[in-house]
Parts: structure tokens; C-alpha cells; sequence
């Protein structure tokens, strides 16, 4: 229908006013209703988790967005701009409002203020939870504007459609999901379409408002770099290219003043923009812009050759300079090399052998092809035939197109999470495809009147309409696509897990909240509680309690700390968690349920990160099997049976049917009561009801002055039987996760 | 011609390199010399340009005083931190040289579309833009200062 | 006779029963050592106990086992077999006798390879070695019973450094020293294309620069380096993963099924032609097709040819798309949308 409709226009008038006035009527009222509709599959398609859940944040990041949103919404702005928190990095504290990202928090408390005002309060937790589904149309319609510069509006139409329900994006925008990426996403295309606008007009005054949205996104996301680097690569390779005029010149010059000064005003970036290298590449190309300008004005005075040799020469002497100055000021320190991330992206093993806290992340993880199709469907095989046929015609705006897809792929095959940022490209690129086609085999006018022969335009109508329809039935079929996606793999709120019961019914696992509201009515407010950093926002959000590290993981020694903890030996863990004042240890246990995610899989990772602070306490080496085997069963290594995490997990584990061994359903091992030895210096205090978190707490100094292991082994040899725990003791009912 | 140049308050710069360029070349080979003669040729030529655009529009002779001024400003600036050897208000210092470097480039953007317009963009519309673009820019200046 | 021939073959036995069992020593050593081309003694046979017996005064014996044959499969032995060679290369190269600087030490080289399943060298079963590579040093003065297992950890080059910490840290020297062997094939052709480069610029740079400027060619670039990233070619570079599966009959699999977040480095190749093609008909359609007037004087004949290859090239994306969508229900095994092939339409 949208296709058509343009179609229309494109069609030669030669009729009266009139008919072409109401031809536009009904185009522009077709067009809001497009639009209309694209908002609401956006929306709607995002709101799977909250009607088969509830309104509830999810994962981990969003739990302290959310934490951080409620604190603004309760303080003024400068209280948050200064807030130091000291629940969390228990004992450093963080200076949260100097190392966040205010955008996200700033924009949902804006509008829980807005909507107070016009008499509307709403509970900022559906604010929070509904923001990411809001901010989707917006992009759908900054999608639609952009492709509209790249080729017309019915490629826009399509790609704002695209744009609306592609899995890749919704993957980060589903309701609940109230991380910065809902919002930064946005602020990408936004921020593009005015480049893009501005680089084709050459007005300031679209070259302001992208350096102003730009400034939006750098207040929202991290990965505003990808901006900083990816427009001044536009502009030089379209000055390689031989194009540069005077429009560019005011476009970009503009947009870099303005965005570099706005751009330091948020605390966490500071100076960077003038100090780092990753953003060098945007200063030197305002520089080049300035000497190519200058260049352009003495050449439309001077003769061809001698322009020529003018510019070879004074170009090579001011690359050379440039490139002496700026390695120059590096070595000197006055310039901050690359950051880690950065190096991680080039040198893909970079960050294993350096940086293991980034690798052990799971975004940080590079991408098979099956999760390509799975996040973009038949998007993804129109979208390099896209860059293609856009290379056919390279107007300066396709240039930008291309670099971008060029290097989003890269980056998104590199990292999982880059994802994010290739999928509108894919989007665009895929939606001028289609365009294309739907311009050559939708246009059903221009052969019927100039062909007399009836059976031959029947044949080429017949033609036409089914190459259409082969790919109207696509499009069909990635409605259906992006739902399935959608509503299996990206509308589980993690917090709470959906399962089957044996006879087939839904059911919820809803362990982690259980435990973190246990932890908020059973423990004293200044309770400390240590855990693995995944774990961290949400029991700062959840259960209100003070963490030793999370998931801003700003100081890798202190994370190694917790890792050395649950590497170590009881007694040992038992002196360095006391010396941070800890009073509960909690682990994710995923072997009676399955689930994969546990703590005893990110062992490996623990290991790896204190290892790198205290390479002689431990080694990896030491929990591997000689065969290099990762064995939890009777064939592991004595550290592995001896270290914390291994006897937290499998406490009391192969008790539960009383048989004395049990197998572990994640690691597919059995486990027996010879291998699981007791724990002496902490006590169990809570275990969930699938089993998934365990609390432990840990004991008191001793009045008598014994060590915990002497009197563990004293009441083992007097009165065995007697001893009873007193931890709650959950019935088990297995259910296929 | 010759006479064009000598308006120009540039002109002892530029004779003084074209002295020191002759000295090098007696020692250099032709080619060279002859790189240095197209330099030459090139900064005439477009010097001459120059005052002929501000002799047919004086707005353009008001922009580049300004631009000017801008230059002065931020060098000022620039050696004054030089001078007391310390740049302790970093941001105050920042945001004092780069709203120069901005309303320097917003200045010669507006300089070339009222030489020619670009597409689409009237001068006048052009100016309004401009001073919608300084006065974003100023406001943000303002809060970086402190 | 016959009585007379047998006393004679054990008799013939039992000498060399007695050759057999002397030791090897340090000379020995150097001199079987020295007897190959590399350097390596190689332990294939039943002699190797002789030689790992000692008493080596002052020898140590870095040992490795492995296997390269196709049948095992092991990636790790194949990357590891040229670096020890040239270890050993290394280590002679500075100490021409095998002997450290002060003289006191001696270090030799040494490998027992599964060459064929069915033959394990013997070696392999006096040690009950069920995990290759194993690298073992033999310290001087000792029984067969008397070595370092060094761990064979890491990543590449790592084998090689962590290899030699082990054997600097047993033998106490800090004199083993690696040397990148020279690849003078890489060198020579480095140098060739160097040469045919600036050779061809100065000559035809215009050409050169044509070429360059050639937008077609930087467009099928490009699309051909998404194409490669979509495939999951950093998959591969980072991951390494196998190249292809064997499958219980012994066939190649092509592609690692019932697994969404992982691959065969081949499959980036097989998604490669697949992606390529879907190009190729697209742009067919949108750009070819319309072309084809130019080629026909008669519009009614254009018309028909150009609804003939536009249908065709409609049903070979179908093709193709079924086909893409069906090996994504191999890897993503709960999928519902496959798409039904042409087949089985046909037949149904």
C-alpha cells in the first residue's frame, strides 16, 4: 500500500490542480496513517515481557538506571550531579554522578516531571520500564527521515517499518529494558539525520542541531565515539574523493565546534574529546578541512598544474608535521592513548591477554552468522546488494552509508553488543534495496499507455506482479520473523525466568527476587553482601543492601578481591572477606535447575581476573584436572573441592533425594556427599526455592578464641547426629527449564 | 598589478620569502626553484582575488576583521597561558579558546555562502542560522566557564 | 638344521637383547641427534627406551609426543609440529654440540609421532598416553621414569614461549633463545609484488589510478568485506573454531547444527556463496533487468525477455532463501519459519 502510494506521485501529471492538490491530500493523510501504524507495531511488539510478566525492570545494568532514576526523581539535578554513593564498592564508595551517563535518567525523570505537571503521576517505575518502547517509534520516525535523504520517502516508509520491529533492535528495547542504549539509539539517528541534512544543505543551522543531538548522545551512551569518529571519516573520504565543497566546510566545522565544547560539559567525559586519541581523528580532520578550504579558494584562481604541485607539496609537509605532532604529544603524556575497549576491537586478542575483566563479558563476545539472520531476517541479504546499488550512484550521502556499513560490520562481527549499531544501517541499506525494486516492478503505469500490444504488457505485467509478490510474501513472512524472535528470545526480563512444568504449564521461576527480598526483611540495613559483580545493581536495587562490587566495573582490583574470595580457601576467604566487613556471601546456583548461567560457569572468569592481581595466590592451572579437564565431580582438583564458590554451591547438594550423590544438571556431573566437604567458617542462611541463590553468612568470632576449622571438627567428632542447620530447607520439584 | 600587491599589508611577508626562496635555489636544481615559483605565482594570484572580493562586497571586509579579531583572541589567550605557565581553570581556558575557534568557523561559514549561496539557503537565511548557531554556541561557553 | 637355524635366530636375539640394552650417552646422544637433518631424534621404534634409559651424564631430553596423522585430528599437534622443529633449529644454532655456554649441560630434541592409528609407535603405550601433545623434559642422570611433564597451554606463539620458560626454569640456563624462522617464500614474494607495484605505477600510473578510481571495483570490495563479516569471518579469527565436523559416517559436516552461538570456519564460506548470490540476483533484478532493452531493436522482444529473467531470477532468490533458511533450522533447530522448497511444492 505505502509503495503504491508513492508510486502516484511519481506518476507525470498533466491534470489540473485540483487533482494534484487532492492526490497530495490523500498521500499526506496515507502517510500519518503509516506512520500511525509503524508507532504502534513499534510499540506493541516491545510489550511481550510486560503482559506475560508483569512491569518489571530487567537484567542488571537497567536495575541501576533505574535505582539512579528514582534518586534524581526524590533530589534536585545538582544533588545527583554530586551524588556519592556509598552502598556500593563497599569501602571505596563511587562518585556515581561523575562516572554516569545522565542522559537516560535525566530525559525519564523530564518526563515524570512533565507528566506530574499536566496531571498526569505515573509511578516512574512504568516510566522507566515503558521508555525504551517509547523511544522506539521516535527512531522509526528518525529512520524514516534519514532515509529520506538517501534516497525518497517510500525507502524511508520501508525502512521505518524495518526499523520498527528488526529484532537486532529490539533486543534492547523491549519494555523493562531501561538501559542507555533505548535511548542512545534514538539519539544515532537523530544525530545522523542532521548530519546527513547538514552535509547536503550546508545550513548551520541542521549542522547545530546535530552537534546539539550529538552533545544528547554523548550525555546518554558510551559509544558516542562511534559518532566522533564515523563523521569526520565521512568527510575525509569524501575529500579523498575529490569532493569537497563549501557546503561540508560549514557543515562539519560547525557540527565540531559546537559538539566538542557541548560535549565536555558531562562530567564523566570531561576533556577526553581534547585528551584522547579516540578522538583525535575528528581534530584532525577540522584541521585538514581548514588547509583544503584554504586550498579550494587559491585553486579556483590558480591553473590546474600548478594548483597541483602546490597542494602535493604542502600537503605531504603538513602530514608529516601532523603525524610527528601527534605522536609527539602521546609519548609526552599530553594526549591519553587508545582506551582498552578500543584496542579490543582492533586486536582481537588484545583484550583476553590484557584485559580479562572486558573479555569475560559475554557481549564482548564475537558473533556467529546465525545470529545475523536471527536478528534481521531477509534484512540481511538485501543489505550488502543495498551498499552495492548504492555505490552505483554515490551522491556524497551515500558515501556516508557506505563507511558506516563497512565499519559497523566489522565492529558488530567483533562484538556481540555492536549489533545494536549495525542494525539501522542494515535497515537503511535494505530498505533502498527493496525501494529500488519496488521502483522498477511496482510501477504498473508507464507501459500501458505506450504499448499497444495488449498480450505483451500482459506478460510483463504478469512478471511484474509476481516478482512483487515474492517479495511482498517476504516481508510477510518477517513480520512473522521478527514476532517469533521477539517473543521467545528477547522478552525474558532475566529477573524472572519462565519454565514448563512437567505437564506442559508455564511457570515462573522467581528465585532472585525471592532471595533479595529475603535479604531486605532478614538483614540489618547496613548489611554488607558479597557476591560476583553480575549481581551487583541488582542487589542494590532489589534488595537495597551494600555490594562490595557490581556491574560499573571501574576498579578490577576490587573485583578481584571477590574473586580471590571464592577461589581461596575457607579459612582464607573467611580472613578477606572480613577484612571488607562482609556479613553475607551469595551465589547463583544453576545445577539443580539447570540454568547455565551460574556462578560455578563464571568460575573460570573469577579465576582468570584475580589471577591477574595475585598470579602466585592463584592459578587457573590449579582447578584444572591434569587432562585439562573443568571437573566438579569426585575427579576435581583438590583447590577446586577446597575453594569457596565449589562448597557454597554444593552444600548439602547430593542430600536433597537423601540418596548421597546427585548430578548436577548444568555441568552433567554427579556429584557425591564424599566429595563436598563442610563448610566451618560460614553458615547457611537462606537457599531459594529452586535452588538457584544461596545466602551464606558468615560466622562470628569465636568466644573460646578457636579458629572455625577447630570447631567444625570438634562438634564433627562429638555429637554428629545432634547438629542440625538451621537454614530453611526448600522441597525440591524439578522442572525442565 | 603591482600596485594591487602593494596594498596589501601582507606584501613584505611574501617578498620575504620569495627572497629567501631565490637564495635557496641557487644552490638547488631547477625543479625546486620551480615549486617555489608556483607558490609564488598561486599566493599573488589569490591575494588578488581576495581584495577584489571585498572591494565588490564590503560585508565580507566586517567578516574578516572579525575573523581576524577571533585569531588575535584565542592567540592571546594562548600566550598568556604560555606566560603565567599554568592552565589551572582548564575549562575556563577551554572555553575561551574554542568559542573563538567556533565563532571563527561559523564566521567563515558565513563568509562563503555570502560569496556564493548554497542551495536551497538564502543570505538571509543563512545569517539567521548564524546567529541562532553563535548564540547555542555562546550559551554553551557560558556553562563551561563557571 | 631347522633345530640348528632357531638357536641361531635366539641366539641372534639375545646379542642384540644385549647390544640393545646399552645406554645412550651424551656423545651417543650427539651423535644420533646430529645423524638427522633437524636434529630431532626421532623415537618411533622400541629403541627409544635405550635412549631415554641413560645414564645420560649430563643430557636432558625435551621430548615431545604427537600425532599428526589426519585420522586424530588434532589441530594442536599440526601447529605445533613446525615451531618445534624449529626450537631444535634454534638451540643448535647457538649451541652447535648441543652443549650450554659453560659447558656443563646438554639438551637435545626428540619426537615419537602417531603417523597411522592402527601402528602406535610403542613409546605411547609404555607411557599410557591418552592425550597428545605431551611434552616431557628428561633430566640428566635418571630412568625412563624420571621427567617433567611440561603443560601445553596457551595460544600460538605462547606454546613456544611458555615451552621454553619450563625448560629455562628445569635446566636452569637463561640461553634458549627462539628464532623466528625466516620465510623466504614470504620474503621473496613481498619483494616480487613490491616490485611489480612501484614497477606498474611509475610505468602506468595512469592506469594504476583509473584502477583505483574505479568505483565498481570499490563497490564489489566493500560488499564483498560485509559480506565476509555477516558470514562470521571474525567468528573464526577469534575463536578459531574447527574447520569442518566429521559426521558419523565419516562425512564432512558442513555445518556445527543444533549450535546458534558458534560455527565450522567453513560455514562463514558456504553463508559467503549464499550472501554473494542473493547480491547478485538483486541487484540483477533491479539494475539488469531494466537494462536489457539496450540489447533488443524490437520493444515487444525486450518485454518478453526481460519478464523471462525477472521470474527466473524472483525463483532463484526463492531458492536460495530456502536454502538459507533451512540451514538456519539446522543450527536453530525450534525455528517455524523454514521456507518449503520448489521440490516440495512440486510433490505435494
Amino acid at each position: 500500500m505505502k509503495q503504491e502510494s508513492e508510486i502516484v506521485s511519481s506518476k507525470p501529471t498533466t491534470k489540473s490542480n485540483n487533482i494534484h492538490w487532492c492526490v497530495k491530500w490523500v498521500q499526506s493523510i496515507l502517510t500519518a496513517l503509516i506512520f500511525f501504524t509503524i508507532f504502534g507495531a513499534a510499540i506493541s511488539s516491545r510489550l511481550f515481557s510486560v503482559i506475560r510478566f508483569e512491569s518489571i525492570i530487567h537484567e542488571f545494568d537497567p536495575w541501576f538506571n533505574f535505582r539512579a532514576t528514582k534518586y534524581l526523581v526524590s533530589h534536585s539535578f545538582y544533588e545527583f550531579l554530586n551524588w556519592f554513593d556509598d552502598r556500593t564498592w563497599y569501602p571505596l564508595g563511587r562518585v556515581t554522578g561523575g562516572t554516569l551517563y545522565p542522559g537516560l535518567m535525566t530525559t525519564s525523570a523530564a518526563v515524570w516531571h512533565l507528566l506530574r505537571k499536566i496531571g498526569l503521576p505515573i509511578d516512574i517505575r512504568n516510566i522507566c520500564v515503558l521508555f525504551a518502547p517509547a523511544f522506539s517509534g521516535i527512531t522509526a520516525w528518525a529512520t524514516y527521515e534519514f532515509t529520506k535523504e538517501i534516497k525518497d520517502s517510500s525507502a524511508g516508509l520501508l525502512a521505518a517499518a524495518f526499523m520498527a520491529i528488526v529484532p537486532g533492535y529490539i533486543s534492547r528495547s523491549v519494555a523493562g529494558s531501561y538501559d542507555n542504549e533505548a535511548i542512545a539509539i534514538t539519539l544515532l539517528m537523530v544525530t545522523f539525520m542532521f548530519w546527513i541534512k547538514a552535509q547536503k544543505t550546508g545550513s548551520i543551522l541542521s549542522a547545530t542541531a546535530a552537534a546539539v543531538f550529538y552533545f544528547y548522545m554523548v550525555s546518554a551512551w558510551g559509544g558516542y565515539v562511534f559518532i566522533t569518529n564515523l563523521i569526520p571519516l565521512h568527510i575525509f573520504i569524501l575529500i579523498l574523493m575529490g569532493r569537497y565543497n563549501n557546503r561540508l566546510y560549514s557543515a562539519y566545522t560547525t557540527w565540531y565546534a559546537i559538539g566538542t565544547l557541548a560535549s565536555m560539559q558531562i562530567p564523566f567525559v570531561g576533556f577526553l574529546p581534547i585528551r584522547s586519541n579516540d578522538h583525535m581523528a575528528a581534530l584532525g580532520v577540522f584541521g585538514l578541512i581548514q588547509i583544503v578550504a584554504v586550498g579550494n579558494f587559491v585553486k579556483s584562481q590558480v591553473s590546474g598544474k600548478k594548483f597541483k604541485v602546490v597542494m602535493l607539496v604542502s600537503l605531504l609537509i603538513i602530514f608529516v608535521v601532523g603525524i610527528a605532532g601527534l605522536c609527539a604529544l602521546t609519548y609526552a603524556g599530553f594526549i591519553a592513548p587508545w582506551t582498552g575497549r578500543f584496542y579490543s576491537l582492533w586486536d582481537t586478542s588484545y583484550a583476553k591477554i590484557h584485559i580479562p575483566i572486558i573479555a569475560s563479558v559475554s557481549e564482548h563476545q564475537p558473533v556467529a552468522w546465525p545470529s545475523f539472520f536471527f536478528d534481521t531476517h531477509f534484512l540481511i541479504w538485501l543489505f550488502p546488494a543495498g551498499v552495492f546499488l548504492l555505490f552505483m550512484d554515490l551522491a556524497d550521502e551515500h558515501v556516508f552509508v557506505i563507511a558506516y556499513s563497512v565499519l559497523c560490520s566489522y565492529f558488530a562481527g567483533v562484538m556481540i553488543r555492536l549489533m545494536l549499531t549495525l542494525t539501522p544501517v542494515i535497515c537503511v541499506a535494505a530498505a533502498v534495496a527493496l525501494s529500488k525494486l519496488f521502483d522498477v516492478y511496482l510501477n504498473f503505469s508507464i507501459k500501458s499507455n505506450s504499448n499497444k500490444n495488449n498480450k505483451i504488457s500482459y506478460v510483463s505485467l504478469c512478471s511484474k506482479v509476481f516478482v512483487s509478490a515474492t517479495f511482498l510474501f517476504y516481508l510477510y513472512l518477517f513480520v512473522y520473523h521478527c514476532t517469533w524472535v521477539t517473543s521467545n528470545a528477547y522478552s525474558s526480563p532475566s529477573v524472572v525466568l519462565p519454565s514448563q512444568t512437567p505437564n506442559g504449564e508455564m511457570a515462573l521461576i522467581d528465585d532472585y527476587r525471592e532471595a533479595y527480598y529475603w535479604l531486605r526483611m532478614n538483614t540489618a540495613e547496613d548489611a554488607k553482601v558479597a557476591a560476583w559483580w553480575d549481581y551487583g545493581y541488582q542487589i542494590g536495587g532489589m534488595a537495597d543492601r551494600t555490594t562490595l562490587v557490581d556491574n560499573n566495573t571501574w576498579n578490577n582490583t576490587h573485583i578481584a578481591i571477590v574473586g580471590k574470595a571464592m577461589a581461596s580457601r575457607e579459612d582464607k576467604s573467611y580472613e578477606i572477606l572480613k577484612d571488607h566487613d562482609v556479613d553475607y556471601v551469595l551465589v547463583i546456583f544453576g545445577g539443580v535447575l539447570g540454568f547455565s548461567g551460574d556462578d560455578l560457569n563464571k568460575f573460570l572468569w573469577m579465576i582468570r581476573i584475580a589471577e591477574g592481581i595475585w598470579p602466585e595466590e592463584v592459578k587457573e592451572r590449579d582447578f584444572f584436572t591434569p587432562q585439562g579437564e573443568y571437573r566438579v565431580d569426585a575427579g576435581a582438583t583438590k583447590t577446586m573441592r577446597e575453594s569457596l564458590l565449589y562448597k557454597m554451591s554444593y552444600q548439602r547438594f547430593p542430600e536433597i533425594y537423601g540418596s548421597g550423590s546427585m548430578m548436577d544438571n548444568v555441568r552433567r556431573q554427579t556429584i557425591s556427599l564424599a566429595d563436598v566437604e563442610p563448610l566451618d567458617y560460614f553458615e547457611e542462611v537462606f537457599t531459594s526455592e529452586n535452588w538457584m541463590i544461596r545466602i551464606y553468612q558468615l560466622k562470628k568470632e569465636d568466644q573460646l578464641g578457636r579458629s572455625h576449622k577447630e570447631i567444625g571438627e570438634f562438634e564433627r567428632s562429638t555429637h554428629k547426629s545432634l547438629v542440625r542447620r538451621a537454614a530453611k530447607k526448600p522441597d525440591v520439584s524439578l522442572r525442565a527449564l | 598589478m603591482a600596485q594591487k600587491v602593494k596594498n596589501s599589508k601582507t606584501i613584505p611577508k611574501s617578498s620575504n620569502i620569495s627572497s629567501s626562496t631565490k637564495s635557496v635555489s641557487h644552490t638547488t636544481n631547477k625543479t625546486t626553484h620551480g615549486i617555489f615559483q608556483d607558490f609564488q605565482d598561486a599566493f599573488n594570484a589569490t591575494i588578488q582575488h581576495y581584495w577584489k572580493q571585498h572591494e565588490q562586497d564590503k560585508r565580507l571586509r566586517l567578516i574578516d576583521i572579525m575573523c581576524i579579531f577571533m585569531v588575535v583572541v584565542a592567540a592571546l589567550q594562548c600566550i598568556f597561558m604560555i606566560l603565567i605557565r599554568d592552565n589551572f581553570p582548564f575549562n575556563a581556558f577551554l572555553s575561551g579558546f574554542i568559542i573563538c575557534v567556533g565563532q571563527f568557523v561559523l564566521l567563515v561559514s558565513l563568509r562563503l555562502q555570502m560569496v556564493s549561496d548554497f542551495e536551497g539557503i538564502s543570505k538571509n537565511r543563512a545569517f539567521g542560522e548564524f546567529v541562532i548557531a553563535s548564540l547555542i554556541l555562546h550559551f554553551i561557553s557560558l556553562h563551561f566557564i563557571n | 638344521m631347522a633345530n640348528c637355524k632357531s638357536i641361531f635366530l635366539v641366539l641372534f636375539l639375545t646379542l642384540f637383547q644385549v647390544l640393545s640394552t646399552f645406554a645412550y650417552s651424551d656423545k651417543q646422544l650427539l651423535k644420533a641427534s646430529s645423524k638427522t637433518s633437524n636434529k630431532i631424534i626421532s623415537l618411533q621404534d622400541q629403541k627409544f627406551e635405550q635412549i631415554l634409559r641413560g645414564p645420560r651424564e649430563n643430557s636432558y631430553i625435551l621430548l615431545l609426543l604427537t600425532a599428526t596423522s589426519p585420522n586424530v585430528n588434532c589441530a594442536n599437534c599440526l601447529e605445533f609440529e613446525p615451531m618445534f622443529a624449529n626450537m631444535a633449529a634454534s638451540w643448535f644454532q647457538d649451541h652447535p654440540d648441543g652443549k650450554t655456554l659453560d659447558g656443563t649441560k646438554n639438551l637435545f630434541f626428540a619426537k615419537a609421532d602417531v603417523k597411522d592409528t592402527n601402528n602406535l609407535p610403542p613409546i605411547f603405550t609404555y607411557y599410557e598416553i591418552t592425550h597428545v601433545p605431551r611434552i616431557m623434559l628428561f633430566t640428566p642422570n635418571g630412568s625412563t621414569k624420571d621427567f617433567q611433564s611440561i603443560n601445553f597451554d596457551g595460544e600460538g606463539k605462547e606454546h613456544v614461549t611458555r615451552t621454553i620458560d619450563a625448560v629455562q626454569r628445569y635446566m636452569e640456563i637463561n640461553e634458549f633463545a627462539y628464532h623466528e624462522p625466516i620465510d623466504w617464500a614470504s620474503v621473496i614474494i613481498t619483494s616480487i609484488s613490491a616490485f611489480v607495484i612501484i614497477f606498474v605505477a611509475k610505468r602506468h600510473g595512469d592506469i594504476l589510478l583509473k584502477v583505483l578510481k574505479m568505483r565498481l571495483l570499490w563497490g564489489i570490495g566493500c560488499v564483498a568485506f560485509i559480506i565476509l563479516m555477516l558470514g562470521g569471518f571474525m567468528f573464526n579469527q577469534i575463536k578459531h573454531p574447527q574447520l569442518a565436523g566429521v559426521g558419523k559416517d565419516g562425512g564432512i559436516l558442513y555445518f556445527l547444527e543444533r549450535e546458534t552461538q558458534n560455527q565450522f570456519a567453513i560455514e562463514t564460506q558456504v553463508l559467503g556463496v549464499i550472501y554473494g548470490l542473493f547480491s547478485i540476483l538483486v541487484v540483477g533484478l533491479t539494475m539488469g533487468v531494466p537494462k536489457i532493452d539496450y540489447f533488443y531493436s524490437k520493444p515487444d522482444d525486450a518485454t518478453k525477455v526481460k519478464a523471462g529473467v525477472s521470474i527466473i531470477l524472483a525463483i532463484a532468490i526463492y531458492m536460495v532463501f530456502t536454502g538459507l533458511t533451512n540451514i538456519f533450522k539446522m543450527k536453530n533447530v525450534g525455528y517455524p519459519y523454514p521456507l518449503r522448497s520448489l521440490t516440495q511444492f512440486l510433490f505435494h
